[in-house]
């Protein structure tokens, strides 16, 4: 028995309709298929994103605030903690690097963070080209960043259309020295320079006990606290002098600081030795002036509520899926009363009913196959756009991709498809033969 | 034309006993009655009828009468409500299902009066859906048949879409489908009340040509030319059979 020959003649009858049978599916199925990549790859790209930040400590408030403004650098106000936390860190034995990370500027879209070079080399695992910034007129950028070495650029203050609108340039010059390899995190746009650079441009002192670095700065709204501790005086030939200032500490960055003298930072990330020293230095920073915790599990927290709206929309695209197969089983259902004759015909020729049943059901079961098998890549195709929509939006990487659970999810569709195929298939099937032939 | 009968069926399905050549044609009817609702008078009732192998057979009657009902009936597509059907001394109202449809694709032809074609497939692969049924693959014996029947009706273009046939072409192309296990039995329903005058005559003649002493040829119709071409005669009028007359049609002519 082989009843493709009757299957094909069928799906050629009534090619537009089977053709927009096919495409319902490839819809129903696409829908979920791109909700669960999606979905999955915005887990993977911000794990990534997390990778190297083990430990984060910052004045006490949200933590999902403090991550989306060091990981992801989707800023805002933040208030300060205090230097010596870092001071402390620097010598602490469980401590393999501690790293102040320091924003508030910009040039264009990319942000400016001010950090140390043992970050940037572990955040880039070892430069592409360049070498890292030896004082603070020099800078490295993420790999996405339409700079090269050599070029110069003048730091804003602020972000995005904020630092557009005030245009409040700092009046200094920084030149590219280094290029990081790309992380497909949203660090690839973002540009590094030494923190002491950002507290020099905002006119804090920068933790090396070099005399008065007390210029006078009107728009450092985050660093307000910082402020009252210094004098506000000759807010005249402000870039001038500074100027001439930078030649004078270039020379030196990073440590050893004078702890009293450094100024707080929006936060730090420190890389512990071992895990146990991770717990413990997550356990001594939880104070009444700053607080620490593993980004991880704010992720986790995120992803949760992911979950959450993923499955709601899970349950919408499923929802959908079973209007399109009770739509697709009506329409095939009216449609089989025009074959009822046909098949009568089979059976007078000498067609057993198990051929009208197998004819019936692989019809069916061919328009669900490749629905199925087309919303799988159209789904992919949606997640695939809407992936690099975002990763041009945020920098962060992400490669929605078609594993396991986009498999399962077209696999039972298909497998639904197959066992409700039996319907039409079976109604045909106990159809009697006379009455069809009489009905011409 | 009388060569259709000698296209035999290679490798034929020998393994059914009531498809064998030398038993076939016999049909004998008793006490047949046919009843769509339960106490409601038969649609069909038929004490007795026997037709000999290699007759034709034309069958006549004012609509409504149970002709199409009959054809049904001996083809085993209708289960009576009282009688037997026995052809070959099998008797076809006892088979099982399966049995049934085996049976009637290996003995019978049928041909109706909408051909019921397949637009989609050539003429060719329309002769060729009773090959689909049985088998997973078509032989190039039976390709080869295939192509022989449609150019033994006269309609040599196998390649040709089967909805730009004309309506006579189209009828021959069912003929030829029917022809396809070389059956036995040829029932054709109203084989040209779907075609003009011309088409008609050489649709009657390729149906005609069908008949031998191994095939008999079973038609209803309402078209007195198909009619008198036939050498016997069965009329029926509100389920009986009211008149059954053999003649020699040459003679009548
Ligand atoms: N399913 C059914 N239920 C009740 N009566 C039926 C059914 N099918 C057919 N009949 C009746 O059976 C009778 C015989 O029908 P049949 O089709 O055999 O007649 P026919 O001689 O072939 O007529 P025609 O020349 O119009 O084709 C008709 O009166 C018809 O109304
Ligand atoms: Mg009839």
């Amino acid at each position: 028995m082989n009843p493709f020959p009757i299957v094909m003649a069928s799906l050629r009858r009534h090619w537009i309709m089977n053709i927009l049978f096919v495409l319902l599916i490839a819809v129903a199925v696409a829908i979920g298929v791109g909700i669960t990549a999606q979905e999955r790859a915005l887990r993977q790209g911000s794990a990534q994103a997390a990778d190297k930040f083990d430990i984060l400590i910052a004045a006490p408030g949200s933590h999902t605030e403090i991550v989306m403004n060091t990981i992801f650098l989707q800023h805002s106000a933040v208030n300060l903690l205090d230097g010596q936390y870092w001071a402390s860190l620097i010598d602490d034995p469980r401590v393999k690097i501690a790293a102040p990370l320091a924003f508030g500027d910009s040039w264009q879209d990319h942000s400016i963070v001010g950090s140390t070079p043992q970050f940037v080399d572990y955040l880039s695992d070892g430069l592409a080209t360049g070498h890292v910034f030896e004082n603070i007129e020099q800078a490295v950028i993420g790999a996405a960043v339409p700079l090269e070495i050599g070029d110069e650029f003048e730091p804003v203050h602020g972000q995005g259309a904020e630092a557009e609108l005030e245009h409040h340039h700092h009046g200094v010059h920084l030149e590219v020295v280094g290029k990081m390899n790309p992380t497909g995190t949203p660090w690839d746009s973002a540009i590094i320079v030494a923190v002491e650079q950002v507290w020099d441009i905002h006119a804090l002192p920068t933790g090396h006990d070099e005399d008065d670095h007390d210029h006078e700065h009107d728009d450092a709204t985050e660093h307000h606290d910082e402020h009252e501790d210094h004098d506000h005086g000759e807010t005249a030939e402000h870039h001038d002098e500074e100027h001439e200032h930078d030649h004078e500490v270039m020379d030196h960055i990073g440590p050893p600081f004078d702890a009293d003298a450094l100024p707080g930072v929006p936060a730090l990330v420190v890389r512990p030795k071992s895990v146990a020293a991770a717990y413990t230095l997550r356990s001594d920073f939880r104070t009444e002036h700053s607080t620490a915790f593993f980004p991880a599990e704010v992720l986790v927290e995120m992803y949760r509520l992911l979950g959450n709206a993923g499955s709601v929309m899970r349950a919408m695209a499923l929802g959908s899926q079973g209007l399109v197969v009770a739509a697709i089983l009506a329409a095939i259902l009216a449609l089989m009363q025009l074959y009822r004759k046909q098949f009568a015909v089979l059976r007078a020729l000498g067609a057993p009913r198990s051929y009208v049943f197998g004819a019936i059901w692989s019809y069916v079961s061919i328009l669900v196959v490749i629905g199925a098998i087309g919303g799988l890549g159209l789904g992919w195709l949606v997640a695939q756009s809407v992936s690099a929509i975002f990763t041009a939006e945020t920098g962060m990487a992400l490669q929605a991709t078609i594993s396991r659970s986009e498999l399962s999810l077209a696999g039972g569709f298909i497998l639904i498809g197959l066992i409700l195929a039996t319907v039409p298939a079976f109604l045909l099937y106990r159809r009697p033969v006379v009455e069809a032939l009489r009905n011409s | 034309m009388s060569a259709l009968s000698d296209l035999s069926m290679p490798n034929s399905k020998s393994s059914s006993s009531m498809a064998d050549q030398n038993a076939a044609g016999l049909l004998r009817i008793t006490d047949l009655e046919l009843c769509y609702q339960k106490n409601a008078a038969p649609v069909l009732a038929l004490p007795t009828l026997a037709i000999n192998r290699g007759e034709v057979v034309g069958i006549s009657g004012p609509s409504g009468s149970g002709k199409s009902s009959l054809l049904y009936l001996i083809s085993g597509l209708l289960r009576p409500t009282r009688g037997q059907i026995n052809w070959n001394d099998t008797d076809i109202t006892k088979l099982s299902e399966g049995a049934c449809d085996r049976w009637r694709r290996q003995s019978i032809g049928f041909v109706f009066q909408d051909f019921h074609l397949i637009d989609e497939v050539s003429p060719l692969e329309n002769v060729l859906i009773p090959a689909s049924f049985a088998g997973w693959r078509i032989s190039a014996d039976t390709r080869q048949r295939a192509h022989d029947l449609l150019d033994q009706v006269g309609v040599p273009m196998a390649r040709k879409s089967t909805s730009d046939l004309s309506r006579g072409e189209q009828q021959r192309v069912a003929i030829a489908r029917a022809l396809l296990f070389d059956p036995p039995i040829i029932l054709a329903d109203e084989p040209t009340a779907s075609l003009d005058d011309a088409a008609s005559l050489v649709a009657a003649d390729t149906l005609f040509s069908l008949a031998g002493p191994n095939r008999t040829v079973i038609t209803v119709s309402h078209d007195r030319d198909v009619i008198d071409r036939c050498k016997r005669i069965l009329k029926f009028d509100k389920g009986h059979l009211v008149d059954d007359v053999s003649r020699n049609p040459a003679e009548d002519a």
